[in-house]
C-alpha cells in the first residue's frame, strides 16, 4: 500500500475495506482537526467533531463519486463544516456578496508582505480569532489545513475565483486588525 | 512556501498527539466496524432470501430473537455474545453456495483480524490512561495481578483466531482465498508477538515502577500561584497566560516511586550524577561560551557537582535575565529573595517528583534540565541515562504545554546529552517540558516542568 492514491483508497473503502479507511484517516485527520479546532471551544469538542465526520464518511462511502483529489478533500471538509454549523449555529453565516467576483486580486506574495516583521504568534492568533467568521474560515482552511483554492471553493460552495477573492479580503482584514492593534 | 505563509501557518493549533490519535481512531473504528457488520447482514438479507433463513435459524436456535443476533455480530472475542457471533458464521457458511463460501471465509478472517486489532488498540488506550486520577486509588489498584488473567484470556483469543483461520484455509478450494487467509494468519501472528512483547515489557515495569500518578495535582496549585503573583506584579493581562489549574492531564505523569523518594533523593542524585549522566563538564563549557554576565556563572555553577548539598532538584533556570526567581533556581544561590520564599518552599515538591532513580528501569530518566535565556534566544539542555529521542514543549501554562504547546521541537537523534534551541520568544513567562522516549512511539517519560522568563531589552 505504499503508493495509494485517494482514488484507490475510495474504491477499496466502497468495497468494504476498513484498512483503506484507516489510510484516509491517517492522511487527513490533522488537517480536519485544525479546522474543527478553529471553531470549537475545546480540543475535546474538536476531536468529537472529527470523529463524527469520519463515522459519516464511512457510512456514506457508497455515495461518493471520485472525480479528483480536490473535490474529495473539499467534500470531506464540507461534511465537517456542516457538522460545525449544526453544532455552533452561527449568526455570522451569511451569503456571498455579489461584487466578490469582480474584485481585483493582488499578487499573493505582495499581499502578505506586512507579516515578516511580525512574529508575535500569540497576538497574531488573537487577531485571527477576531476576524469575521468568513475571513477566519478562509485563513484557517488555507494556512492551517493547507487546502488549495480549488479545495476551499468546494468547502465553501463557491467558485475558485470567489475563494481567492475571499482570501484576499481576509488577508486585508487581518492587516487592518494588526494595524489597529498598534502594530506597524 | 514563503516566510509570510510560514508565519500564518505557525499559528495553527498543536496537531494531535499520538495518544489522541489512538483514542480517536479506536472510537471511529469501533463505531464503523459495528455498523459495517450490521449493514453487511442487512444487505445480505435483502438480496438473498437464503441468508434471511440462515439468520433467523440462528436466532431461533439460541432463543434470543433477532436483536441478539445483531448485537452478537458486533461482539468481539472479549464479549459474552461472541460465541453467538461464531455460531452465526458457522450457519452462514453451511448454507452458503460454494462460491459464497469462499467469499465468507475471507470475510470472517478479516473480521477476526479486525477484532484482534481492536483488542490491541483498546488495550493501548487503557494502559496509557489510568482509570482514576486520584493518587490513592491508583497506587492501590496498580498491581499486575489485575493484568495477568486478561493477558491469558487474550492469548487464548489469539490462538483461537489462528486456528479458525487455518481451518478456513484448509477448507477452501481456491488458491486465491488460501493466500488471502494465509496473509491474515500472518498478520494475526504478528499482532500476537507484538502483544507478548508489550506484555513482558509491562510486567517488567510493574515490578519496578508501580503506579503512575498525575503530577499536576501537586504542581498545579503552585504554578497557579506563581502566575498570580506575576500577574499582580506586571498587570499585563495580555501576555500573562490564562491561569488554569490542571487536574487530570494524563500527559503529565511520572512514576509514583519518585514522589515518595524524598529522603534518598540526594544520594541517588549524587550517584546518578557521578556516573556522568548530567555531563557537568559540558555544561560548564557551554556556560563559559555563552556567559556574558558573571551572575550567570554563579547560578549555573551548582548545576555541576555541589548542588545536592541542599537536597536540591536537578532543574534550574540558569538565566541572567530571569527577573522573578523561579522555584527551580533556589539552591546554590545564596541570595534567595525573601519575596519568593514561600514559592520555593512549595515547589520543592518538584524535587521529590524529579525523575531520578537509582533503580534499574527500562524507561529513561531525565536529569539536569536547564534553561538558558539570552535575549529572546532560549536553550534547553538536559541529560538522560540512556540514549533517547525527545520533544521539548514550550508553553505559557503547564496544562497547555504538552497538549497545546506554543512551540515544540524534536530532538531526533538518539543520545544522552541533549540541547534544543528556540528563537524569537516574546517577553513573558513560559514553561518548558522535556518529554523523552527510547524509540518512536515508545513509552514517554515527562521531565519536570521548568519555568523561565524572557524579558525585553529596551
Amino acid at each position: 500500500m505504499s503508493e495509494t492514491t485517494l482514488a484507490r483508497v475510495v474504491k477499496s473503502m466502497q468495497e468494504g475495506d476498513h484498512d483503506a479507511f484507516r489510510v484516509l484517516f491517517e492522511r487527513v485527520h490533522d488537517r480536519l482537526f485544525v479546522y474543527a479546532a478553529s471553531r470549537s471551544p475545546s480540543r475535546d469538542q474538536a476531536l468529537d467533531l472529527v470523529q463524527e465526520t469520519f463515522v459519516d464518511i464511512w457510512k456514506q462511502r457508497n455515495s461518493f463519486t471520485y472525480h479528483d483529489d480536490e473535490r474529495l478533500l473539499g467534500l470531506i471538509f464540507l461534511i465537517l463544516k456542516r457538522k460545525m454549523i449544526k453544532r455552533y449555529r452561527d449568526k455570522n453565516e451569511h451569503h456571498e456578496s455579489l461584487d466578490e467576483r469582480t474584485e481585483k486580486i493582488g499578487d499573493h506574495d505582495e499581499e502578505l508582505s506586512f507579516l515578516p516583521h511580525y512574529e508575535d504568534h500569540r497576538l497574531l492568533q488573537k487577531v485571527i480569532d477576531q476576524l469575521s467568521s468568513r475571513s477566519k474560515e478562509v485563513i484557517v482552511l488555507r494556512y492551517w489545513s493547507d487546502l488549495s483554492f480549488q479545495e476551499i471553493a468546494v468547502v465553501l460552495s463557491i467558485t475558485e475565483t470567489a475563494a481567492k477573492v475571499r482570501h484576499h479580503r481576509a488577508v486585508k482584514e487581518l492587516k487592518e486588525k494588526l494595524l489597529s492593534h498598534g502594530y506597524e | 512556501m514563503n516566510k509570510q505563509e510560514h508565519i500564518l501557518r505557525s499559528t495553527r493549533p498543536a496537531p494531535l498527539s499520538h495518544e489522541e490519535q489512538v483514542v480517536l481512531w479506536s472510537a471511529i473504528s469501533k463505531r464503523t466496524t459495528a455498523s459495517a457488520q450490521l449493514s453487511w447482514v442487512l444487505g445480505r438479507m435483502q438480496i438473498k432470501k437464503r441468508k434471511l433463513v440462515a439468520v433467523l435459524f440462528a436466532a431461533s436456535l439460541f432463543g434470543g430473537g433477532v436483536a441478539t443476533v445483531y448485537a452478537s455480530q458486533r461482539a468481539t472475542p472479549e464479549d459474552l455474545l461472541f460465541p453467538i457471533d461464531r455460531s452465526i458464521e458457522q450457519v452462514q457458511l453451511a448454507l452458503a453456495s460454494q462460491e459464497k463460501k469462499e467469499e465468507l471465509r475471507v470475510q470472517f478472517g478479516q473480521e477476526r483480524l479486525d477484532e484482534i486489532k481492536q483488542i490491541i488498540e483498546r488495550r493501548a488506550v487503557e494502559q496509557k490512561v489510568p482509570p482514576s486520577a486520584s493518587l490513592e486509588s491508583n497506587v492501590a489498584t496498580s498491581s499486575n495481578d489485575e493484568v495477568s488473567p486478561r493477558a491469558e484470556e487474550h492469548e487464548k483469543i489469539f490462538l483461537e483466531a489462528i486456528k479458525l483461520v487455518e481451518e478456513d484455509e484448509d477448507g477452501s478450494e481456491k488458491q486465491e482465498v488460501k493466500e488471502r487467509l494465509a496473509h491474515i494468519k500472518q498478520d494475526i501472528i504478528r499482532y500476537q508477538r507484538g502483544y507478548r512483547a508489550q506484555d513482558e515489557e509491562r510486567e517488567r515495569l510493574a515490578t519496578t515502577t508501580e503506579a503512575i500518578i498525575p503530577l499536576q495535582v501537586v504542581e498545579g496549585r503552585t504554578f497557579a500561584k506563581v502566575f498570580e503573583r506575576k500577574k499582580k506584579e506586571k498587570d499585563d493581562d495580555d501576555r500573562t497566560a490564562i491561569i488554569t489549574t490542571p487536574r487530570t492531564d494524563r500527559d503529565l505523569t511520572v512514576p509514583a516511586q519518585h514522589v515518595f523518594s524524598t529522603t534518598t533523593f540526594s544520594d541517588r542524585f549524587r550517584a546518578e550524577w557521578k556516573r556522568g549522566v548530567g555531563g557537568s563538564e559540558r555544561k560548564k563549557s557551554q556556560v563559559k561560551r555563552e556567559e556574558k554576565e558573571d551572575s550567570e556563572e554563579r547560578r549555573s555553577a551548582p548545576l555541576g557537582q555541589e548542588k545536592n548539598s541542599s537536597g536540591g532538584s536537578e532543574i534550574k533556570t540558569a538565566s541572567p535575565q530571569t527577573v522573578v526567581p523561579q522555584p527551580q533556581s533556589d539552591e546554590g544561590n545564596e541570595s534567595k529573595q525573601s519575596s519568593t520564599t514561600d514559592n520555593i518552599g512549595e515547589t520543592n515538591h518538584s524535587d521529590t517528583i524529579a525523575p531520578i532513580s537509582g533503580q534499574a528501569t527500562t524507561s529513561p530518566q531525565i536529569s539536569g534540565i536547564s534553561v538558558q535565556v539570552e535575549d529572546d534566544h532560549v536553550t534547553v539542555s538536559w541529560g538522560t541515562d540512556i540514549p533517547t529521542l525527545a520533544v521539548v514543549h514550550i508553553g505559557t501554562s503547564t496544562e497547555q504545554v504538552v497538549t497545546k504547546a506554543l512551540l515544540k521541537k524534536n530532538d531526533t537523534d538518539l543520545r544522552n546529552i541533549h540541547r534544543v534551541e528556540f528563537e524569537h520568544l516574546e517577553p513573558g513567562m513560559y514553561w518548558a517540558i522535556v518529554v523523552a522516549t527510547k524509540r518512536e512511539g515508545g513509552e514517554e517519560v515527562v521531565g519536570v516542568p521548568v519555568a523561565f522568563t524572557v524579558t525585553t531589552h529596551e
